[in-house]
């Protein structure tokens, strides 16, 4: 009898890790794919925080702006120079958010790309907070004088220069925070507003302004009269804009990111007073310089004044309503990364627990086969001896016979059972069948 | 329910045996011997010793074990 024991491969694995390797592998696109679809929001995420951050730097900005031209407007329509009063709250209100805005920048400069070198780099050099800060200086020591007309006309030139500074800022930060590329139709449209309509609008006024004043103290003449109408259509397009901007946004809001709980509430009230002041003061600029009705200066820049506060207003509650769908936007996105992440999770979490499932129905009958023939040897060698021991005995015991042969055919039953089985699992019923009716003939007969 | 003497015996035979087969050898010995699991007593198994020895021997590669059982069976 042999006595060499078999050998096992350790380097072999078993079926069950065979499985559970089958199942890594086929989670490891899955996982790539999630990580892909997650990366995907990350950008879509960024670009809209970079675009709140464009947003507030130009809050201040756009109060700089309005209180420059509402500066040069209180300037243009003072008379006597007797305007020192109204000019200080201007000056003010100018000063403390230029501070604002640079405190601002300081947080934000480098995503905005409004450090002093950046802009330098792009040939804007005179937009830095450091160069405006000088230059409104210089215009907060010529408003000290404005006694004669012509320190006023010097001033008011100043106001619409740095004006015009803060536009092409206004302008810049909307490129670099890609407030100007927002990819949502009513985020798109309410920038729209912010970003263009409303600094072009207040330009408007200031222009319409300058030249209603003109031909008022000059008494009327045929080019004033042409320019001013002229100003009047292009301030009138800009009103038309931003009413059909903000109607485009209302009416995209439901269909980006769900709705905006504030905006049509908060928004219309402003657009509406916005409209309210437009009207007057465009209805108040037709009679200027036709005779009909006297109009004052006074009474124009009292009228642009209000038009410009009421703009003002209205791009205040623009941006604020901006930053809601802004927030909301990355909150729609955050959300969507969590989901593709957790259900990518959870088809893993499936697939395994099937795998576990399947591996387990695939290992049970080799577990049994594996535990019919392990004692089976032990069985055949220990019968073959007792056997050869029997077949040189005098007095074989037919009792130990007996016993051995019913062991053995015990284990013969059980093996077909576990190969039946086997095949059953590898093969299919019908291999099983077939291999029941080969198994029937000889043995049986 | 098996009685306590099949319990006792089973248990001694899974010490050398894998429970499960020791339960198959000792039911085909059993029915041969024409006893229950429920029924069998000490004295049974005395009487019958010889033969669960020599079924589950089968069992056991290692001769001094094999000898072993035989010897516990004995004194059971």
């Amino acid at each position: 009898m042999s006595t060499d024991k078999p050998t096992v491969d350790s380097s072999r694995s078993s079926v069950s890790t065979k499985i559970f390797l089958i199942v890594a592998i086929f989670s490891l696109p899955i996982g790539v794919l999630a990580y892909l679809l997650a990366a995907n929001y990350t950008p879509q995420i960024e670009s809209a925080q970079t675009e709140i951050s464009g947003n507030a730097a130009q809050k201040p900005l756009m109060t700089v702006l309005y209180g420059l031209l509402s500066s040069k407007n209180i300037v243009e329509g003072c008379d006597s120079g007797a305007c020192g009063e109204e000019l200080a709250k201007q000056t003010n209100l100018i000063s403390g958010s230029l501070e604002a805005a640079k405190s601002q920048n300081a947080q934000y400069a480098t995503d905005l790309k409004t450090t002093n070198d950046e802009l330098a780099k792009k040939d804007h050099k005179d937009l830095s907070f450091d160069a405006l800060q000088a230059e409104w200086k210089g215009l907060t020591t010529a408003g000290a004088n404005i006694a004669t007309p012509a320190a006023r006309g010097e001033l008011a030139a100043g106001y619409e220069r740095m004006a015009g500074h803060i536009k092409q800022l206004v302008s810049y930060v909307g490129d670099s925070s890609s407030l100007i590329l927002d990819p949502d139709l009513d985020s798109y449209y309410l920038v729209d507003v912010t970003l263009l309509g409303v600094p072009e609008t207040i330009t408007h006024i200031d222009k319409t302004g300058a030249i209603a004043n003109k031909l008022i103290a000059g008494g009327s003449n045929a080019v004033d009269q042409a320019a001013l109408a002229g100003e009047i259509d292009l301030l009138q397009q800009s009103v038309d804009r931003i009413i059909a901007s903000n109607k485009t946004t209302f009416d995209a809001d439901a269909a980006n990111h769900g709705v905006s709980p504030t905006l049509q509430p908060k928004l219309s009230g402003a657009l509406k007073e916005f409209q309210s002041a437009m009207a007057s003061y465009v209805a108040t600029l037709k009679t200027v310089g036709t005779g009909s009705t006297q109009v004052t200066a006074g009474a124009v820049a009292a009228q642009a004044a209000s038009a410009q506060k009421a703009t003002l207003d209205y791009w205040n509650t623009g941006a604020a309503e901006l930053d809601t769908l802004l927030n909301m936007r990355i909150t729609d996105f955050q959300t969507g990364r969590i989901q593709a992440l957790g259900y990518s999770a959870l088809a893993v979490v499936v697939a395994t627990i099937i795998a576990f499932l399947i591996g387990r129905s695939i290992t049970k009958p080799l577990q049994e086969l594996v535990r019919n023939l392990g004692p089976g040897a032990t069985l055949l060698g220990v019968s073959v001896e007792r056997i050869a021991e029997a077949s040189q005995s005098k007095n074989p015991s037919p009792e130990e016979a007996a016993i051995i042969c019913e062991e053995l055919n015990a284990h013969a039953e059980n093996m077909r059972s576990a190969v039946l089985e086997l095949a059953r699992h590898v093969e299919g019923s019908s291999a099983a069948s077939r291999l029941v009716s080969e198994s029937t003939g000889p043995a049986h007969s | 329910m098996p009685s306590p003497a099949y319990n006792h015996l089973l248990s001694l035979v899974s010490l050398y045996v894998d429970s499960k087969k020791a339960a198959e050898v000792l039911a085909r010995q059993l029915t041969a011997c024409k006893l229950t699991a429920d029924t069998i007593a000490s004295a049974d198994i005395k009487a019958n010793a010889s033969r669960f020895t020599t079924a589950c021997g089968l069992y056991i590669a290692d001769s001094v074990k094999r000898e072993e059982l035989k010897e516990r069976l004995m004194a059971l």
